[in-house]
């Protein structure tokens, strides 16, 4: 009795070549994890790059749109930025928009590095005509949730009409001499699971006068 | 002999497999990067558009500088029409304007210049002018700007421009200005000669000579000391610096420019203040009261008075303005604001000393000398304001308090700013203000002497206050929501 002939070209593979077959592609599975692995983690890198640039970007046009319409509360008596330091900046800015409005009635702003995240707080104008009075802040909105700035990496530092860098920390009536407020922003991010950190620099030139100011 | 066909389709999969990841890699990449130049080109159109509008800001200010009375005068060409509200007309931009009629604009931005069509698109901007209704010598420029096609990225700015007043420096002298150890000055300085500042300046100081600290022999600078520590935060500008003085003002500051200001104030006093020119009496004493009045004395038999007042007449009371109406006065003999001595005018209706609280915005001009008799001071909580002309000398009489306290702008066109006596006969002077004086000065009758600035005068300055030529700058500034386009 002869075996069916549609039995020929059925013949199973080998152990060995089974084996050999089962290394190949589990090398190849790994590549292709590994590669994903890779992917997926430079994904991860990207969004966080992103959304912490996003962020800083954002607190960034924030700040400086603010500051350069830093106003005197009281025609004058009072100096448009109170303080300067290296992780702090406090000024007053009406940020109304109506164009018919046309004396200044401005909020107190204060800008921060507190527990590693820039925070802004807000005091708002009491009373119906200059001088205001401001109570404490208050409004504390988180902007940038990890920063890297202190002391010895300024956040903000200032110099005066003669392009000449004023001391780190300055307080009014000195702050009259601020001509400009250069912010470098240190954010921090994620590359995988190491911290990274970027730098968003950026230079304010407040626009309304003050007496130092030609 | 075996086949190996049923190997080659597991390759094909594997590879199409990896090509449809690569692929989605690509596409995210192309995505993400698609996404970076989509919102840096919406930033850097942000930016353009602020850049854009201060730009126009600034194109008009150059129209100022050259034709102060452009404004009233003319339609800019980057302006939307105006509608003449007393003619119901309508000017079209570079049009002639009639000086002194009301316009208004239509709702739509009409009017748009182009300033560059570049990589983020074509930047144009616009404006509109609003007068200021508390000071004549300002104007509102509102530039809106408009960058990109499409869905187009619009912002709009306002500002309050107008000249730098005088009494926007602490001190301005055509001659040589001297402050001791002790002195902190907190305004601008401006001398045609030497700054010799041994204190600390926290305003700028502008010398035409040079700014020095102590090598002094008689206020005059040995050598420049403008890098000086004690000067950084305002600055110092000389002969000697970069920028220099120079640099800064092209043009000195003439006194004589500001007998125009003088003659608009006598001619605002005529019209709606108070103007008085009595050629029998000596001088014309004022007081200023809490309540927002003026008592104005006629000074008679007297030949001097920085020294004494003779006979006080029986005064007239005036009711200035409310709210932040300027008041104007002018008057043809000396002023006297205020005494510190016990007198009884000759009506018996007033007596003792003359303090002033000044509740307004006033301005007080006369062709001949200015005496100051007693302490001068703001009402609380108000927007009040002096400023005190004299075409000759300002002079502190020797019947003002020991202890003296006044606050103003004030301005000696002609002559000097100083105490009627050199002896230090008086106890202590506070002056909070501004000081301009043609030929410098002294008060040693004061044995201790407190110039402060007044901060206030940095916007708030006194009605028809001296300005400097070719001045023209920003005052307040601030963005707004752009009128619809």
């Amino acid at each position: 009795m002869s075996r069916p002939a549609a039995h020929a070209g059925q013949d199973g593979f080998t152990l060995t070549e089974l084996l050999m077959g089962i290394l190949i592609g589990t090398i190849f599975m790994f590549a292709i994890y590994g590669f994903y692995d890779s992917s997926l983690s430079s994904e991860t890198t990207h969004q966080s790059e992103v959304l912490a640039q996003g962020q800083a970007r954002d607190a960034l046009n924030q700040l400086t749109s603010q500051l350069r319409e830093a106003v005197s509360p009281d025609d004058g008596l009072t100096p448009p930025i109170v303080s300067l330091s290296p992780t702090q900046i406090e000024f007053y800015a009406d940020l109304s928009r109506s164009p018919t409005e046309l004396t200044p009635k401005p909020e107190e702003f204060l800008y921060q590095v507190s527990g590693g995240s820039l925070v802004r707080e807000v005091s708002r104008p009491v009373g119906a005509a200059p001088p205001y009075t401001y109570s404490a802040f208050s409004s504390a909105e988180t902007l940038v949730s990890s920063v890297a700035n202190s002391s010895s990496a300024p956040l903000f530092s200032a110099v005066n009409g003669n392009g000449v860098a004023l001391s780190a920390t300055l307080s009014a009536p000195t702050t009259i001499g601020i001509a400009l407020v250069h912010v470098n922003l240190l954010a921090n991010y994620k590359l995988g699971n190491s911290p990274q950190q970027f730098s968003l620099t950026t230079d304010v030139v407040p626009q309304n006068p003050t007496s130092a100011n030609n | 002999m075996r086949t190996r066909n049923p190997q080659s389709g597991q390759t094909l999969i594997v590879v199409i497999f990896i090509s449809a990841i690569a692929a989605l890699l690509v596409a995210a990449s192309l995505s993400w990067a698609q996404s970076s130049v989509f919102q840096t080109a919406a930033s850097n159109r942000n930016d353009i558009a602020l850049e854009a509008a201060e730009a126009g800001v600034q194109v008009y200010i150059s129209r100022l500088v050259e034709n102060p009375q452009y404004w009233l005068n003319y339609v800019d060409t980057a302006e939307d029409p105006r509608t003449d509200t007393t003619t119901s007309g309508t000017v079209n931009p570079g049009g002639s304007w009639t000086a002194g009629h009301a316009w208004t604009y239509p709702a739509k931005i009409q009017t748009w210049v182009t300033l560059q069509n570049a990589r983020f698109g074509l930047a144009k901007y616009n404006l509109r002018l609003f007068s200021d209704p508390n000071d004549q010598n300002s104007i509102f420029v509102q530039s809106t700007a408009e960058v990109g096609s499409g869905t187009p990225v619009v912002r709009s700015i306002v500002a309050q421009v107008s000249p730098e007043s005088i009494a926007n420096y602490q001190m301005i002298s055509n001659a040589s200005i001297s402050y001791g150890s002790t002195a902190t000055t907190t305004g601008k300085i401006y001398s045609a000669q030497d700054v010799v500042h041994q204190g600390t300046a926290v305003g700028a100081i502008y010398a035409e000579h040079e700014v020095c600290r102590n090598d002094s022999s008689g206020a005059t600078c040995l050598k420049s000391d403008a890098t000086d520590p004690a000067f950084s935060v305002g600055g110092a500008f000389d002969s000697t610096t970069t920028p220099a003085f120079s640099d800064k003002f092209p043009t000195p500051i003439d006194f004589t420019t500001f007998t125009g200001a003088i003659s608009n104030i006598e001619s605002a006093a005529k019209a709606t203040g108070i103007y008085d020119n009595n050629v029998s009496v000596s001088a014309w004493e004022i007081q200023f009261l809490s309540a927002g009045q003026v008592r104005v004395y006629p000074v008679t038999n007297t030949t001097d008075p920085g020294v004494a007042i003779g006979t006080l007449g029986c005064p007239t009371t005036y009711t200035l303005p409310s709210g932040d109406a300027p008041f104007y006065m002018y008057f043809q003999q000396p002023v006297i604001v205020g005494n510190g001595q016990n007198l009884t005018d000759a009506c018996g209706s007033t007596s003792g000393v003359r303090d002033s609280v000044v509740n307004g915005q006033v301005t007080v001009a006369t062709p001949g000398n200015l005496y100051i008799g007693g302490n001068i001071s703001y009402a609380a909580g108000t927007q009040s304001v002096l400023g005190l002309i004299a075409s000759g000398n300002l002079i502190i009489s020797q019947f003002a308090p020991q202890t003296l306290s006044w606050r103003a702008a004030t301005l000696a066109q002609s002559g000097q700013w100083f105490t009627d006596t050199s002896s230090a006969t008086h106890t202590s002077m506070t002056f909070t203000g501004s000081i301009a004086t043609a030929q410098g000065g002294y008060a040693s009758m004061f044995a201790s002497r407190t110039y402060n600035y007044d901060q206030v005068l940095q916007t708030l300055r006194p009605p028809l206050f001296p300005t400097i030529e070719n001045s023209w700058a920003i005052q307040y500034w601030h963005e707004v929501s752009p009128p619809a386009s």
